[in-house]
């Protein structure tokens, strides 16, 4: 589904990621650790197409097709979405209308009509049920206003109606307690499909107790420095970054 | 002959009447400012309540009253003069206009710092002089900064050597004498802080009690990149005079510039702060004017954010009581080229008595796109919940309101760093908004 | 609900959409103004002598004023003597008595307009009086208002059939003298609306006017005077537009609401007269006094304005509280694209006990756009325990237009509480690529943030218009989002 080769990116002439390959299959769920500044964000930044960054090297393919070469929206509407780390508020619009215009531009991509407003809001108002959100949100502004765990709740009902192929969830656990932490797990577990595929960036192996990951890879000074399975989160929650700088240093 | 009329010709004519009294005659450069200056003011006059700038303060009694120029400092009583200086400080003492070099404490004057008056500094200093004079004053139409420039006696000129931090604060204390009656003051100061220096100076205003007499001062700055210069004017000048004065900053990049604006004295003020900002300059504006009986206290400010970065901070309060008037103006300008700015300007004034009144006037002017502007203007009453809170702790209502009130006021005084300054501003707020049994040292 | 993405998308490609000219025949007075073409006009109108006299008044106090500069406009001197006063569709010279006589091509002008004037088409629940040039064309509904009591014509015929209303209440708002632009009005106004809503009566239906220019070279000066009698009701609603034309037209209209005890008008304006094109050519000088007298006790008045059209916009209507517990209220959203300009705002004037007032402003600069917010409160010394709380927010889009604010608030009652808050914001970069990244293409962005900007104001408008008024924000911004 997304491969990435040998992808090089700097900003303001700082060299952030040196390198990454990466190959993420339909259906899987790869974990992405590493200490703060090792590039984890601007990763996820670069799948979603930020601007602000220079690509010097390296592509990213994602269903055989240039990611690199599509703008935004494109992408979201190819099936990429992004759960930011930090969801942006969007004063004075709703969050039922956010949605639905995201929606529809999806299905007009896709070729599809526009879904019917009742049909719409019965879906939503399902799935806000699963997340226990209160249906009140759907008519407040796109996260003003919200609490840190009601944002990243939010950023869970949008990938839920969006149905995205890839799912990058950027330190999706800060700032969550741990019932939150549950409630945004599970959300995201019912998501898992063979046709979906996840992207986890974290700090902590906490996350990876509720979602289990199939790969995880460690990043550090912008390459990935050693990938293994769901053990080598538990490795890394008991020796810590450490290791990774040591590594570096010899 | 209409008043306005009488008043341009008495003002013009004072220059030629009195021009072999002022410093600088032998200077062409300073002569042609001078000629230009009346000219110009001969021509315009005193702004009048049809300017914009002025609708709210009617200059008129000046123009009635015609000052005169004084020929030489009056006396002024000793225990006067030690109520007036602060401790721990450099002193310039000027009296109706001219610096009295007896009174000034000069002596222990640190490395790298050149203070002096105008009229003594002026053969060494001309230089310094020269390149500050009119370098950052702006609106040269409105008449008293013409006047100004036309009849200054005397000031201070200041400054600082690159990398030098100043430990004392220097103080201009401005004086008028009984002698002084009916005279007007033009001083001009002036200000640099060179790179990276650091220092404080601060004005002082007052007037034998009593006494109608007008000020009329200009005090011009600059502060190069990386320097910081706290400013601060404390105006309690005599309840009959009239003060009309103006703080005109240049601010270079990452310059810091703290202005501490305290009015309290005079039967009509008018005081005028400006700052231009540089790059990346750091600008806070803090007033506290308190107004009582028919006095009449106008606060005007402008903020030009001409390049990138700058961040600029005003926080304007007025306390207004019996049958006095304030008026507050702030005008914030961001340029095109302005982007990144952040800038806040915040006025809140209590109006304490029935005839008492406030007219605010906060503005913003932007012509850039990517920029924090904000501004707030509260006019109100004391929180009733504060009354009650105290109250229930046994205090009177009126005690309540006086310490709320107090409360209000002190916010201002709090941020003044200079110990010896905040002591005086709390000797002034006490003066005028009394606490029964409350010491300056509990403060 | 706000109106879909696609419909927003649709309309940002358009163009200004009411820029067609009606090709009729007019009578219009030559170019020029003097006593006799005021003379002229009231004769048109087969005016009552006190009218003319009144108008006289007006011009010769005129005549000894000057154009006010203080503004934070541009725009060349205005020859006062190189427009037309008069214009009006020949056809309606002998005063059509029903629909059926009115000139079909008018009738086809408002049909294209979307307000028709037609018995079988007209909207449900709104009376419309058409104003078109000079006069007024046709006033709907007008017989099913009279069986509620409410007189809702056009001033031409109120001045024939009520001179007692028009002679006790015409000018005692905005006088004949009140300023440069109000004192021409006064002096050479055409037509306009009159409304009369008697006691207790909550009027039935929605009033409005539509005012359309259509001759060239002509200025507009309506008159507009709204009388809500003790504890009645009524909403109103007036849209604008005009053909495009490479020259600036004037447009001074004078707007005069009276509210006597407990009674209450609801004023909305969308202004979208033409507003030049991209270059800053042509477009209206929309020039107007409207103020309203909350006169006696517990009256209250609230203006809702979006201002998207206009070359330039001036104007600040205004309410006077002089009854106890009076009620002001200003809503505004006014948007400047391409070369407008707009200086616009509100005076609230407290002199009752316990009035309050609220101004919610929201200034849209885009393109080369200068949008000024200027606004006065002013506390009376009697006005014990008044409320006033403003709030201006500016969005800029573009780094050549501007956004100004420039509040006046004047207070001497110690009782008066007045909260005053501005601020200044763009659409950020983090907002639009938020949206972009769950699909929503950066113009929809925009025009969903805009309307989400305006929102406060918007929600004020009666529904058919807070709809049209979202399709204007959509057009209006057409290609400010580079």
């Amino acid at each position: 589904m997304l491969k990435i080769e040998d992808l090089h990116v700097s900003v303001e002439g700082k060299e952030i990621l040196r390198g990454i390959n990466l190959e993420i299959g339909a259906g899987e769920v790869h974990a992405i650790m590493g200490p703060n500044g090792s590039g984890k964000s601007t990763l996820s930044y670069i799948l979603a197409g930020r601007e602000g960054y220079d690509i010097t090297k390296g592509r990213v393919l994602f269903n055989g097709k240039d990611l690199l070469e599509m703008s935004v929206e494109e992408r979201a509407w190819a099936g990429v979405f992004l759960a930011f780390q930090y969801p942006v508020e969007v004063p004075g619009v709703s969050n039922i209308y956010f949605l639905k215009a995201a929606l529809n531009g999806i299905r007009k991509y896709e070729g599809l009509s526009e879904l019917d407003a009742m049909d719409f809001i019965a879906t939503v108002k399902g799935k806000m049920k699963e997340l226990d959100m209160d249906e009140k949100f759907l008519y407040r502004a796109v996260n003003e206003g919200f609490s840190g765990g009601e944002k990243k709740r939010n950023e869970i009902l949008q990938m839920s109606v969006l149905e995205p192929s890839l799912c990058v969830l950027d330190e999706t656990d800060s700032g969550l307690d741990i019932d939150a932490l549950q409630i945004v797990a599970e959300g995201v577990n019912r998501l898992r499909d063979p046709k979906r595929s996840f992207v986890l960036i974290t700090h902590y192996q906490r996350l990876l107790d509720y979602i289990k990951p199939d790969f995880v890879h460690v990043l550090a000074h912008g390459k990935v420095v050693k990938s293994g399975g769901p053990e080598l989160a538990l490795e890394l929650e008991e020796q810590g970054y450490a290791w990774v700088d040591e590594k570096k240093a010899s | 002959m209409p008043v306005t009329q009488l008043s341009n010709a008495h003002y013009a004519s004072l220059l030629e009447a009195k021009q072999s009294n002022l410093p600088g005659q032998d200077l062409d450069w300073l002569n042609r400012l001078r000629l230009q200056a009346t000219k110009e003011f001969a021509d315009g006059g005193f702004p009048s309540l049809r300017d914009e700038e002025w609708r709210y303060t009617n200059i008129s009694p000046i123009e009635k009253k015609q000052f005169t120029l004084s020929d030489k400092a009056g006396d002024v009583d000793a225990s006067f003069l030690k109520g007036i200086l602060l401790d721990d400080c450099h002193h310039l003492v000027f009296v109706d206009g001219f610096y009295q070099a007896g009174l000034s404490s000069l002596d222990a004057l640190p490395e790298g710092l050149v203070v002096s008056a105008i009229s003594t500094g002026l053969a060494e200093n001309e230089e310094l002089i020269r390149s500050l004079f009119d370098s950052v004053v702006e609106t040269p139409a409105l008449g008293f900064i013409n006047l100004n420039t036309a009849l200054f006696t005397d000031g201070a000129v200041i400054s600082i050597k690159e990398g030098v931090q100043v430990e004392k604060p220097i103080q201009l204390a401005f004086i008028s004498s009984k002698d002084g009656a009916l005279t007007v003051s033009n001083s001009r100061n002036l200000i640099l802080a060179k790179s990276g220096s650091k220092a404080s100076v601060i004005e002082t205003y007052h007037g034998a009690e009593d006494t109608c007499y007008l000020t009329n001062v200009i005090t011009e700055v600059v502060v190069e990149p990386n320097a910081r210069l706290a400013h601060s004017r404390l105006q309690a000048e005599s309840l009959q005079a009239y003060h009309v004065g103006g703080v005109y900053t240049r601010l270079d990049s990452n310059a810091i510039f703290k202005q501490y604006n305290y009015t309290f004295g005079a039967t009509l003020s008018r005081c005028e702060v400006h700052a231009e900002l540089g790059t990346a300059s750091d600008c806070d504006l803090d007033g506290l004017f308190i107004s009582q009986d028919q006095q009449h206290m106008d606060n005007h400010t402008r903020v030009n954010h001409a390049q990138p970065h700058a961040v600029s901070n005003e926080f304007y309060k007025g306390i207004l009581n019996d049958k006095s008037k304030g008026v507050f103006q702030g005008r914030i300008v961001v340029a095109e080229d302005a982007q990144k700015t952040d800038a806040k300007m915040s006025n809140r004034n209590l109006l304490l008595s029935d005839r008492s009144e406030i007219d605010s006037k906060p503005q913003l002017e932007i012509y850039a796109d990517d920029v924090k502007c904000a501004h707030g203007v509260t006019v109100g009453q004391l929180d009733d919940a504060a009354i009650f809170y105290l109250r229930s702790r046994g205090a009177s209502e009126q005690m309540a309101k006086d310490m709320l009130t107090f409360a209000f006021a002190n916010e201002m005084v709090e941020r003044i760093k200079i110990n010896p300054l905040k002591i005086k501003v709390l000797e002034e707020l006490l003066k005028r908004l009394p606490q029964e049994g409350m010491k300056v040292e509990w403060l | 609900m706000a109106a879909s993405n696609e419909n927003l998308k649709d309309m940002i490609g358009q163009e200004y959409k009411d820029g067609f000219v009606t090709d009729i025949e007019s009578e219009s007075f030559p170019p020029g103004l003097n006593e006799d073409t005021i003379r002229a006009i009231s004769a048109k109108k087969d005016e009552p002598e006190f009218l003319l006299e009144w108008r006289l008044e007006a011009y010769r106090h005129w005549l000894t004023m000057e154009h006010p500069e203080w503004a934070f406009v541009e725009f060349p001197k205005i020859d006062f003597q190189e427009i037309s006063y008069y214009s009006a569709p020949k056809s309606m010279a002998d005063g059509p008595k029903s629909l059926d006589e009115v000139d079909p091509e008018l009738i086809s002008t408002y049909n294209k307009l979307g307000i028709p004037l037609e018995e079988q088409m007209r909207l449900a629940g709104v009376a419309v009086d058409a104003v078109f040039d000079s006069v007024s064309v046709a006033t709907t509904f007008k017989d099913k208002l009279y069986e509620a009591g409410v007189i809702f014509c056009s001033f031409s015929e109120a001045v024939k059939e009520q001179p007692e209303l028009i002679k006790q209440y015409l000018g005692t708002v905005v006088s004949q003298y009140d300023n440069f632009y109000a004192a021409l009005n006064a002096a050479v106004f055409s037509d306009g609306s009159f409304v009369y809503i008697p006691k207790g009566v909550r009027c039935p239906m929605e009033l409005s006017t539509y005012f359309r220019i259509n001759a060239a070279n002509t200025g507009q000066f309506e008159r507009t005077l709204i009388i809500a009698d003790e504890g009645s009701h009524v909403s109103y609603l007036e849209g604008c537009t005009a053909p495009m034309r490479d020259e600036n037209q004037l447009h001074a209209a004078v707007v005069e609401l009276v509210i006597l005890k407990d009674a209450e008008i609801k004023y909305s304006t969308v202004q979208n007269w033409y507003p030049g094109d991209e270059n800053g050519v042509g477009g209206i000088y929309n020039f107007v006094t409207k103020r309203a007298e909350c006169r006696e006790d517990n009256a209250k008045v609230s203006w809702t304005q979006v201002e998207t059209g206009s070359a330039i916009t001036w104007k600040y209507p205004s309410v006077v509280l002089k009854g106890d517990n009076s009620i002001g209220e200003f809503y505004s959203v006014a948007l400047t694209n391409n070369y407008q300009q707009a200086d616009t705002g509100t005076k609230m004037i407290h002199h009752g006990k316990n009035t309050s007032s609220t101004i919610i402003s929201k200034g849209i600069s885009a393109g080369h756009g200068q949008n000024t917010y200027r606004g006065l409160v002013k506390i009376g010394r009697k006005a014990e325990g008044a409320r006033n709380y403003t709030q201006c927010d500016s969005l800029l889009m573009g780094d050549q237009c501007g956004a100004h604010t420039f509040p006046y608030i004047e207070t001497k009652n110690p009782s008066a509480t007045i909260e005053h808050e501005a601020s200044t914001s763009k659409i950020s970069e983090d907002q639009l690529f938020y949206c972009m990244q769950r699909g929503i293409s950066a113009e929809d962005a925009v025009s969903m943030i805009v309307n989400g900007f305006c929102k406060e104001v918007f929600k004020e408008l009666p529904m058919e218009f807070a709809v049209e008024a979202q399709a204007l924000l959509g057009i209006s911004l057409e290609g400010s989002v580079g």
